[in-house]
């Protein structure tokens, strides 16, 4: 039996007798009662889970709900705050990769693990990584003396995943190994994954689509918020009926609405403009003409009205990101765009904020956050040049303490200490400043970069809710996000981008799911 | 990219938020010490003998102290040009350049109106000496904010375009031919600053300790100081704030430039009353041990700069008073920059010694 | 002297200037590639020239002295390794606390030995070829009459390039600078490989401050290398980190700093001053010319912190 506890409910005797059986030929990896705290907030929380050789361990939950914090502590990335991990019978406590590696535990990252100037091959010599039949069959349709720069997503992804598997690790930790790769692909990642079974060599597979769970995995353990929540698996050798619900009951929460936080204040208010308001954005046939990106958006058309909010999901790097840019007026464009029937083509950001555009950055610490910078500055940004906060560019050192204090106590920022530097923040709080500081600008429209991304459940029922009351007081927002249940949840209309280009828009209640996701991945 | 690296020196970890700013920089300092005191071992000297003999010259006797703070003079001021660079994230290593140009200009400018009276000469070579060194930044500002090209190589060879292109012009064009070395024309004292009371401390001290206060107050109290600094600690972030962050990379260089300036001007004003060829004033690298032992701060540079004064004294009256080259003094600063620079290795001896002392 | 006479002797002074260069800008690209940027060649090519000089000076022996050089060197550039990995110390910082530490060192070491004195060593000798330069105008001098140090560090230099291109230590140096978490995530020690390359950075930084003192100038004097420590980091990135293009990029600066001596030579009314200006001013002017060829590796002058690394993705 490899999973110890997880839910005491189903810890029953026999499972227990198994336990103590389980002994006699022990898991590889045997994790108790790890807890991972990132400056306050708790990533893993009380994790026990064990992997058996030869096992295939799907690792289900949603975006933040802890699962990448696991891996990276088995990667050696970061050190556990508590609790005990054993490999191989005896404890493992890396201080980096390398000791993960020599324990044979090699890990697929989701990103940033290749050198984008070198060549196929060299990326492989670079890890170590021998080249055999599985390796050959992985990268068949890969130019190897190319650089990673030029290979496309899914073959970096693939490229990524030769690069752990190459090592034929004990274990492997695949970390969303299929966001960007193509059907026939995700089979052969399938095919290696088997062969590894058959040879006792155990895979963790970290994802959020049930499917593909279901497809490979000998048993799926659910995370939410931090904690193992579910184990689930196959009963001689089918899953049994009713799992997906099961499934994502436990993703997402027995109720549905303590995912979306109080549902009605996300929801439109009645009477509100409905989306049939003046409209706030018109963009024609907009083509991004800033600095290179994997996915430039191209050719796109979009208009916006007073009071709602308008979704645009994607796969990241797509060009949601450069979109979102560029309506905020912080990337050049070719074609049309005026907000509230001002052009503002080939105008800079301050034009655009001078409209009214507000612009919540997907990149939190990287452009949102001055890290050493107190709270109060940060929260004083983009308005220091405004009447209230100086007078003949002096500071009013007084007036930008009362706006700091109200700010924080309407927010709930923690901890409340105004000189406190922003950078010790919480993600959660770092981005109520980042709001804070656009809301208080009352946007007729606001461009919010994956607003949720990261955070915990409370802090995403508070952006939620943020998001809705601008377009309650008649604003618009256009909301971009990875997240395509998070689309549907929060919108009143929804478009999908791929590839730069943007699929026809919708509204919400309307929307094929299913259709959607596949646009995502696919295109239209 | 390396702008970036100003950053790096800045603690993000919640533990390092907890740092000992004032231990920490006495342990570098004492650091910089013990690296002095093992050179002067290993060549024969007796560092208790040096140190002491430079406490007793630079500070206890009245003439020594006066000197220090003379000394300290255009340290306090370059310190200010480099902090306002290092707050805006960019690195100006060309105040030396800045200061040889403007000293040279001052002194010129100075020359023509010596009939004018005190306030001419004094106004004359100010602006001239301010003109001047933003002028020689100028170059190494445009590059950075309009081409990418980094400050950092483009300011050090401005150093020596300066070294050399001024050497050029006061053994040529702009000599006295009425004295034998090349040098520009002597202003006479009692035009120069005045000094304060009956010492040889002299007003230069007061623009410095002015220009310290100013410049520590806009940068906390102004929006373009805040400005500036959110250009310094995070540029991404600053262009979402809607600041015009290339326009504040050329500005900073360029008051940087022309704060350099002042103290080229200032030292022909007080001490020198003439730029004499090969001049080297080697306050650039100084400055930047200044700046940090000030831990960036504005009003922290008057205490650094009378430290780092007093060993500027000191290089001077040691080869008489100890035998000691003046160059010595440069393992001194040296190492103390270097142990500035690594907060986690003093951190780290800092533990050790918490450590035995719990046990 | 006839023209042809001024610019042999202009070529020849301008190859050997260059390898000092040449070799401290190597060094430099070595360190860059993984990510270092060292402020401190200067001062590390002050502290091996002087301690070259008195070695070779002592031991009668310029191969002695030679060998001086690069052992200062490499312990310098290992402390100035471990300071940037290890104690995670600011880069520009430690580069310039390094260069005044160097440079004070240096000076104030060559007043103890040496006094008022100004030794020479004998800088003549040692030209294998010498004889072949008559038979060829203009540049034969520069080919020809040179010392073999010369020749060998050319060969030393050039062979580099396939080092960095094709083995193992190259791939790491290489990978470490543009994208040092995948360095980590391949199980290598990012601080090892920075600290391998910061200390080859100043065996070439050390040798380079000898071939100057020892063979190009044959006398010491405080702060004689004026600068090359920093043209070197120019040079580096002109030359693309790439040792071959770094040789071209050192010999045009050879030649830029042959000028001044060979204008006045040539007669020119312009002093001694106003040419020694030149390499310095080119510099500036090259790096604006080349600014979009000049790619720096990604991950220069950040110290490598596994917690913060991935996010600049």
């Amino acid at each position: 039996m490899a999973l110890i506890g997880g839910m005491p409910q189903h810890a029953g005797d026999a499972e227990r007798q198994e336990r103590r059986d389980g002994e006699l030929s022990p898991d590889l990896i045997r994790i108790s009662g790890v807890t991972k705290i990132y400056s306050g907030v708790v990533a893993n929380d009380n994790i026990r889970l064990g992997v058996a050789p030869g096992e295939v361990v799907g690792l289900l939950g949603e975006n933040g709900a802890g699962k990448s914090t696991l891996i990276a502590i088995l990667s050696g990335l970061t050190a556990p705050s508590r609790g005990l991990i054993e490999v191989g019978g005896r404890s493992f406590s890396p201080n980096s990769p390398a000791d993960a590696l020599r324990e044979g535990i090699a890990t697929a990252y989701q990103h940033g693990a290749l050198v984008p100037t070198l060549s196929v091959d060299e990326q492989l010599h670079l890890a170590n990584v021998e080249d055999d039949d599985t390796i050959r069959t992985l990268l068949r349709e890969m130019d190897r003396s190319r650089t990673v720069r030029e290979l496309s997503v899914g073959e970096r992804q693939l490229l990524e995943i030769a690069r752990a598997v190459g090592r034929t690790p004990r274990v492997l930790l695949l970390d969303e190994p299929t966001s960007t790769l193509e059907a026939s692909q995700v089979e052969m990642l399938f095919d290696v994954i088997r062969q590894r079974r058959s040879a006792g060599r155990a895979t963790v597979f970290v994802t959020h689509k049930l499917g593909e769970a279901l497809a490979i995995c000998d048993r799926i353990v659910v995370m939410r918020r931090g904690a193992v929540v579910d184990e689930l698996r196959p009963t001689a050798g089918n899953w049994p009926a009713g799992t997906e619900d099961r499934l994502l009951g436990a993703m997402f929460g027995a109720d549905p609405g303590a995912m979306t936080g109080n549902a009605a204040v996300t929801k439109r208010r009645p009477g509100a403009p409905a989306g049939n308001g003046s409209v706030v954005l018109s963009v024609g046939r907009v083509v991004d003409t800033g600095p290179a990106a994997r996915h430039r958006p191209v050719g796109v058309s979009l208009t916006v009205r007073a009071g709602e909010i308008v979704a645009i999901a994607g796969i990241q790097g797509q060009g949601q990101r450069e979109l979102g840019k560029v309506l905020a007026g912080y990337r050049p464009c070719r074609g049309a765009v005026s907000v509230n029937g001002t052009a503002l083509s080939g105008k800079g950001a301050r034009e655009f904020a001078g409209a009214g555009v507000g612009y919540l950055t997907g990149d939190r610490r990287g452009e949102g956050i001055v890290a050493r910078m107190s709270i109060t500055a940060n929260l004083l940004l983009k308005r220091q040049r405004e009447e209230g906060a100086q007078r003949f560019g002096i500071l009013r050192a007084r007036a930008i303490r009362e706006a700091a204090r109200r700010e924080i106590a309407a927010w709930g920022i923690r901890p409340p200490d105004p000189g406190r530097p922003a950078g010790t923040l919480s993600g959660g709080n770092m981005q109520k400043v980042l709001l804070a500081r656009e809301l208080v600008r009352e946007p007729v429209l606001l461009v919010a970069d994956n607003p949720t991304h990261g955070l915990d459940v409370r802090s995403q029922v508070r952006v939620a809710e943020a998001l809705r009351s601008v377009a309650n007081r008649g604003g618009a927002v256009i909301l971009l996000t990875a997240d395509l249940d998070e689309a549907l949840r929060l919108s009143d209309r929804v478009a999908v981008m791929n590839a730069g280009r943007l699929s026809p828009l919708g509204p919400t209640a309307a929307a094929d799911r299913a259709e959607l996701s596949r646009w995502m991945a696919v295109g239209w | 990219m390396v702008a970036a690296s100003v950053e790096s020196i800045r603690e993000t970890s919640p533990a390092a938020m907890r740092s000992r700013p004032v231990l920490e920089t006495l342990v570098a300092v004492v650091l910089s010490i013990v690296a002095g005191s093992v050179v002067l071992l290993i060549t024969g000297h007796d560092p208790v003998e040096v140190y002491r003999a430079l406490i007793e010259r630079a500070v206890l006797r009245p003439a020594g102290l006066e000197e220090t703070v003379v000394r300290a003079t255009p340290l306090m001021i370059t310190g200010v040009a480099v902090l306002i660079a290092v707050r805006a994230g960019i690195w100006n290593i060309g105040i030396d350049g800045q200061v040889l140009v403007a000293a040279l200009a001052a002194a010129v400018a100075a020359a023509l109106v010596t009939d004018a009276g005190r306030p001419v000469v004094w106004l004359t070579a100010t602006v001239a000496g301010l003109v001047a060194g933003a002028a020689w930044a100028l170059p190494a500002a445009l590059l950075r904010a309009r081409f990418g090209v980094n400050e950092i190589v483009t300011t050090i060879m401005f150093n020596y375009v300066a070294l050399f292109l001024t050497a050029w012009l006061v053994k040529g064009p702009l000599r006295d031919r009425s004295v034998v070395s090349p040098q520009t024309e002597l202003i006479p004292r009692e035009l120069r600053l005045v000094s304060l009371g009956d010492t040889r401390t002299h007003a230069g001290i007061i623009v410095a300790l002015v220009l310290v206060v100013l410049v520590g107050w806009a940068l906390r109290r102004t929006v373009a100081g805040l400005e500036l600094r959110v250009v310094g600690e995070n540029p991404r972030a600053a262009a979402v704030a809607l600041i015009p962050v290339r326009a504040y990379l050329f500005g900073a260089l360029v008051v940087s430039g022309a704060v350099g300036g002042l103290a080229g001007a200032n030292d022909i004003l007080s001490t020198k009353g003439t730029f004499q060829a090969e001049w080297d004033p080697g306050y650039g690298f100084t400055a930047f041990a200044l700046v940090f032992l000030a831990r960036r701060s504005a009003w922290a540079l008057v205490p650094g700069a009378l430290l780092l004064g007093m060993l500027a004294y000191g290089a001077d009256v040691m080869p008489r008073a100890a035998g000691i080259d003046p160059a010595f003094f440069g393992v001194i600063e040296g190492t103390l920059l270097a142990s500035l620079a690594a907060p986690v290795l003093i951190r780290g001896l800092l533990a050790r010694r918490t450590r035995k002392e719990v046990r | 002297m006839d023209l042809s006479a001024i610019a042999a002797t202009v070529l020849a002074s301008a190859v050997l200037a260059s390898i000092p260069l040449m070799l401290a800008a190597t060094g430099e690209a070595i360190g860059e590639r993984a990510g270092v940027l060292n402020l401190g060649i200067e001062g590390t090519m002050l502290l091996a020239g002087l301690v070259a000089f008195r070695v070779a000076l002592d031991t009668d022996s310029i191969v002695i002295g030679l060998l001086a050089g690069p052992l200062v060197g490499l312990v310098v550039g290992t402390l100035f390794g471990l300071l940037v990995t290890l104690a995670r110390a600011d880069q520009v910082l430690v580069g310039i606390g390094l260069t005044l530490a160097g440079t004070g060192l240096s000076g104030f070491l060559f007043r103890e030995w040496y006094g008022d004195q100004q030794p020479l060593l004998d800088t003549g000798s040692g030209r294998p070829l010498a004889s072949l330069a008559d038979h060829v105008p203009v540049v034969g001098p520069a080919l020809f009459d040179q010392h073999w140090v010369v020749y060998a560090a050319m060969i030393g230099v050039l062979l580099l390039g396939p080092v960095l291109t094709r083995t193992r230590a190259g791939l790491l140096v290489r990978a470490t600078g543009e994208a040092p978490f995948a360095v980590d995530a391949a199980g290598i020690s990012v601080w090892r490989v920075r600290l391998g390359a910061t200390a080859m950075a100043g065996v070439l930084g050390g040798l380079a401050g000898a071939v100057l003192v020892v063979v190009e100038l044959g006398f010491f004097r405080p702060g004689v290398t004026a600068g090359a420590g920093f043209i070197a980091i120019a040079v580096a990135m002109l030359g693309q980190h790439t040792p071959l293009r770094v040789a071209v990029a050192s010999l045009v600066f050879g030649v830029l700093q042959g000028l001044g001596p060979g204008l006045q030579v040539a007669g020119a009314p312009v002093g001694s001053d106003f040419p020694r200006l030149l390499p310095y001013l080119g510099v500036v002017v090259a790096l604006l010319l080349a600014r979009h060829r000049v790619a720096l590796p990604a991950a220069l002058g950040r110290p490598y912190d596994r917690a913060t690394a991935r996010q600049d993705d």
